[in-house]
């Protein structure tokens, strides 16, 4: 997906003019939502995530001065805390169910089939079906060996399938 | 049904296209705030300390002469003349008696 170049985000974190920072929140959080959703699945948690990551990167301005590619931590913080917060919600939604209805609209049923997934499935395969990163990429996100990234990429494919036929 | 692919496929394409929802001004203003000045942390951190000790209770008056007046009888006490030690019984008597 196409967003803010990383020398842009660089930039505007180092000079901090309100301006550049303005047109940052406004240039990346569309990028930063819709990633948030693809993971989460709900609007409002996706609204949390993003606005805990640019919290994080302004408490945290230094390191993404720092980072080779702003784009890639941002991403990864969001991802962090898109698995935080689905981890949180995994006993509350226990009493949340959404039952299968005949005219439930296709996305309600992904949503519904994701939620039965483990929060680091989500999260693969958001990252490699929506970011389309590569294996490299993303077993950096995860902080996994790059080996693991295809073996449990298949295992939430498997997994999502699984719970779509039942 | 759809198959898997598919329906993955459609709901991450409706991800890409999804509304953005405005940032409410409560939440942008702390954001900008944090964004511009990096150093809020350690001046909260400062306001923080300064109300703690600027709030911090003071004894009232009455415990503070109580304490005042306690402290005083102890110092009294503690610089009154001792009694003059006793003379050490003999234990043994007079070794040269």
């Amino acid at each position: 997906m196409e967003s803010t170049s990383p020398s842009l985000i660089a930039t505007a974190m180092q000079e901090r003019t309100q301006h550049e920072i303005e047109v940052l929140i406004a240039d990346l959080r569309p990028w930063l939502y819709r990633l948030a959703l693809a993971i989460v699945a709900r609007p409002d948690v996706a609204e949390d995530v993003t606005q805990e990551t640019l919290l994080r990167a302004a408490r945290s301005v230094s390191k993404l001065r720092r980072a080779d590619d702003p784009k890639a931590w941002l991403r990864r913080v969001l991802v962090n805390r898109a698995v935080t917060a689905l981890g949180q919600r995994r006993n509350a939604r226990l009493e949340e169910t959404h039952p299968a209805t005949g005219d439930e609209t296709a996305s309600i049923a992904v949503r519904a089939t994701l939620e039965k997934l483990q929060p680091t499935e989500r999260a693969m395969l958001a990252l490699w079906h929506f970011e389309g990163l590569s294996y490299e990429e993303m077993a950096q996100i995860l902080e996994i060996p790059i080996g693991t990234v295809g073996s449990r990429l298949t295992t939430a494919r498997e997994a999502f399938r699984k719970e779509w036929l039942k | 049904m759809k198959s898997p692919e598919e329906a993955l496929a459609e709901f991450y394409d409706a991800c890409a296209h999804a509304p953005v929802p405005d940032l409410p001004s409560h939440k942008r203003e702390p954001l900008l705030r944090r964004l511009l000045v990096p150093s809020l942390g350690l001046a909260t951190g400062l306001v923080i300390a300064l109300a703690l000790i600027v709030g911090t209770p003071m004894p009232d008056r009455a415990e503070g002469r109580e304490a005042a007046e306690a402290m005083t009888r102890l110092q009294l006490a503690n610089s009154a003349p001792k009694p003059a030690a006793r003379p050490r019984a003999s234990v043994g008597g007079n070794l040269n008696a």
